[in-house]
């Protein structure tokens, strides 16, 4: 019976490829614009992320994410070193300044401080020297992105020398840092090369990166730094989920994103559920004979769902592999693109929508066959 | 028909089939959880349960020593190098003392002199004593002559009352005897005179000797001067800093960068800064260890010294002229053998500071009591 529906989905090979492009369109749309909105946000946590060393930042209680500093007095990593259960903690400053390159042009950098004894919050991966080329004078680590937008068409080397504040900067590494929201250069430097980079300002220390001793809760070791030194006290997650958390709240990104996911949602219902009503309209006739060879309503209705699922998993299929395709492609042909790819989650749960759609398309076409008199195959 | 049939039958599912297996290794080939990283250096952990950090200073056990010369002068010589141990009272530069040589000279000179004078003086009592005795003698001669004389006036003025002798004779003893009288009373007053010198010498001699007492002490002065031209270690221990050479001007007083700093290096002294909200939690004597910056596993047990009671604003700001300080310190002082440790004088390292489990009111102990 199951190779009596199968053999009526491929008969009509038009509706059949039209059901397959529908689904393949929705899945597409969906999982392409939510992969780029969640690529998009978690590009607002990128420097909270790169840090791989830290299980708790600490911040001054007024920060809600990491692009808003307000600066501590440098005395409170030693109060945050002093609370029972953290293992290590060391200094880390973020902030903007302006770089200019030999050649005269201006570029707004984000410039990044980590500890100068421990060297602690580079990111990871490294493409060109070494972390430990920081311990040099004048030395930063620049990120590839920024290399290849200061100096388009040359290749990354080492030696390039720029001026930040009046001060010579010279690059001895550069690391593959995740993209950053603001698109700027990313640039790693030490936290004393860093206060001559930004002028005298008199608190200076943006966070504390804490390590929590082995066994400790990492949540809990929070609570009670914030509750010794009434500082902020964020495990990683948290403070990444509050820096998204800030963005999708403050601007109007996930309207414009969700609006399209929404579209792509609607028209794939619409398009599938059309034309599986018109599918199953049209071989009413068919079904009727059915009927009237005596086949139950329960057979018919396993019959109608398997076509549906059928063309659900063919259109999916190919709907991901298309989003996997577009972002193989954009990543490796724009630096800008960087980082975008489509997370397992975005696939399970487009794979759901799908889910959704079909059994709507189904619901709202089976009902027909339910009902349909089994002599309309002997009429005209 | 047969063939475009295959291809609905078999081609798309295929097709589907390749693409969601290219989207699984995708998505797999992307997925990687996040590896947690270890810091390039060592980052400094405490050893202590419980414990207060506090950044902390090497310095002398005697503290910095900033040498300093009384009077200014080029340098003319320097004996010592950094790092030097020293002792107590041995030379370490010198400046110029040709100057100060020759105030010693001539305060020897203005010496002899005034020597010279006291003799010449002695000298010449030497001779008013012969003078006092020819006067005494002179004096003697007229007495023997006035006595003589009074005899005569006696024998004569008997001799003219009997008639015996010319009265003209007699008017001659008269006159003789008030010759011999006026002749006794001059060397009456030679004597006098004379002896009258000897006094007159007698304050010259003691005016040359205040002379020679006040010579002595200007020379005194000149050779402390000369001696202060060398400046000398005022205790045993090393030398940290030279900021003088040869052909310097060394000046005098208290300078911003001292001519050269030296101090006692063993033990040498942790000075940690800790945080004015910390300072309620430190108790004294408690365990303490340092750990140098840049490698953590270079650690030594600090002995407790001191708490200076005086809570100090924090010093490495800016030191911006406009900058307000609201930052204080309480800083506690610990003792290291530099054997234990490789810390350089100046070094900054990390002091944790054990405490106890519950937070007591501890800083009662720590602030001078008033009674």
């Amino acid at each position: 019976m199951y190779g009596v529906a199968l053999r009526m989905l491929l008969g009509d090979r038009a509706k059949y490829v039209g059901l397959i492009f529908g689904i393949a369109f929705s899945t597409m749309l969906m999982s392409n614009q939510i992969s780029i909105f969640v690529g998009l946000m978690s590009r607002t946590a990128s420097q909270i992320l790169d840090v791989r060393e830290a299980d708790i930042w600490v911040m001054d209680p007024r920060v809600e994410y990491v692009d808003e500093i307000e600066a501590m007095t440098d005395t409170q990593l030693q109060r945050v070193r002093g609370v029972d259960g953290v293992d290590w903690a060391v200094p880390y400053y973020k902030g903007l300044t302006v770089a200019h390159t030999r050649g005269g042009s201006l570029q707004q950098v984000i410039v990044i401080g980590v500890d100068d004894a421990t060297l602690t919050g580079v990111a990871s991966k490294m493409l060109l020297g070494s972390v430990e080329n920081l311990k040099q004078p004048d030395a930063m680590i620049m990120d590839r992105a920024g290399f290849e937008f200061m100096w388009p068409d040359e290749a990354l080397s080492l030696g390039k020398v720029i001026e930040i504040n009046d001060r010579r900067a010279m690059i001895v590494g550069i690391c593959d840092a995740s993209a950053p929201f603001a698109t700027f250069p990313v640039v790693y430097t030490k936290y004393s090369t860093a206060m001559t980079y930004i002028g005298s300002t008199r608190k200076q220390l943006s966070f504390v990166l804490v390590h929590a001793r082995a066994g400790e809760d990492p949540h809990a070791l929070a609570a009670r730094i914030s509750a010794q030194t009434g500082l902020k006290a964020l495990t990683w997650r948290d403070f990444a989920l509050a820096t998204v958390g800030y963005y999708v709240k403050r601007t109007g990104i996930p309207v414009n994103f969700g609006i399209t996911v929404a579209l792509g949602f609607i028209v794939g219902a619409a398009v599938v559920g059309q034309t599986f009503y018109i599918f199953v309209l049209e071989n009413l006739r068919q079904f009727g004979a059915l009927k009237a060879m005596g086949v139950s309503n329960a057979t018919i209705l396993r019959m109608v769902l398997l076509q549906a699922v059928v063309v659900a998993s063919i259109g999916y299929a190919i709907g991901i592999g298309l989003c996997a395709g577009f972002f193989e492609v954009s990543s490796r042909v724009s630096i800008n693109l960087r980082g975008f790819e489509l997370p397992w989650q975005v696939a399970v749960g487009t794979a759901g929508a799908v889910l959704v759609i079909i059994v709507i398309a189904s619901i709202a076409s089976v009902r027909k066959v339910m009902v349909v008199d089994p002599a309309i195959v002997f009429r005209g | 028909m047969a063939n475009g049939f295959f291809t609905i039958r078999y081609g798309i599912p295929l097709f589907a089939l390749a693409m969601l297996s290219f989207a699984s290794w995708s998505i797999a080939s992307k997925y990687s959880t996040r590896v947690v990283a270890k810091p390039p250096i060592a980052a400094p952990a405490s050893p202590y349960r419980r414990s207060i950090v506090g950044s902390g200073i090497v310095e002398p056990a005697s503290e910095v020593i900033a040498l300093a010369i009384e009077r200014g002068g080029v340098v003319t010589r320097v004996d010592v190098v950094a790092g030097a141990k020293v002792k107590a009272g041995q030379p370490l530069f010198a400046i110029d003392e040709r100057d100060y040589r020759a105030a010693v000279a001539q305060g020897e000179a203005t010496i002899a002199a005034a020597q010279a004078a006291i003799a010449s003086i002695g000298q010449r009592m030497i001779l008013q004593q012969d003078a006092i005795e020819q006067s005494r003698a002179g004096l003697d001669v007229a007495d023997a002559e006035h006595a003589r004389a009074t005899l005569d006036h006696a024998r004569y003025s008997e001799l003219v009352r009997n008639l015996s002798a010319p009265r003209q004779r007699f008017e001659t003893a008269v006159a003789d005897v008030r010759k011999a009288a006026a002749g006794s009373a001059a060397a009456k007053a030679i004597l006098s005179g004379a002896r009258h010198q000897v006094e007159l010498l007698t304050a010259q001699r003691h005016e040359a000797e205040a002379k020679l007492a006040q010579a002595k002490a200007a020379l005194e002065q000149a050779q402390i001067a000369l001696d202060k031209t060398v400046v000398r270690a005022p205790i045993a221990g090393a030398i940290l800093k030279v900021n003088v050479r040869l052909g310097e001007y060394a000046q005098a007083g208290v300078l911003a960068t001292p001519l050269m700093t030296m101090g006692s290096v063993d033990p040498l002294h942790v000075r940690a800064d800790i945080d004015e909200a910390d300072a309620s939690r430190i108790h004294l004597g408690a365990p303490a260890v340092a750990q140098l910056r840049g490698n953590p596993s270079v650690s030594a047990t600090l002995a407790f010294v001191r708490v200076e009671p005086y809570v100090l604003p924090k010093k490495s700001l800016t030191g911006n002229t406009t900058e307000r300080v609201d930052t204080r310190v309480l800083q506690a002082i610990y003792s290291f053998s530099p054997k234990d440790f490789p810390a350089f004088v100046g070094q900054q390292v990390d002091v944790f500071i054990e405490t106890p489990e519950a937070d007591s009111a501890s800083q009662a102990a720590l602030v001078p009591n008033p009674g």
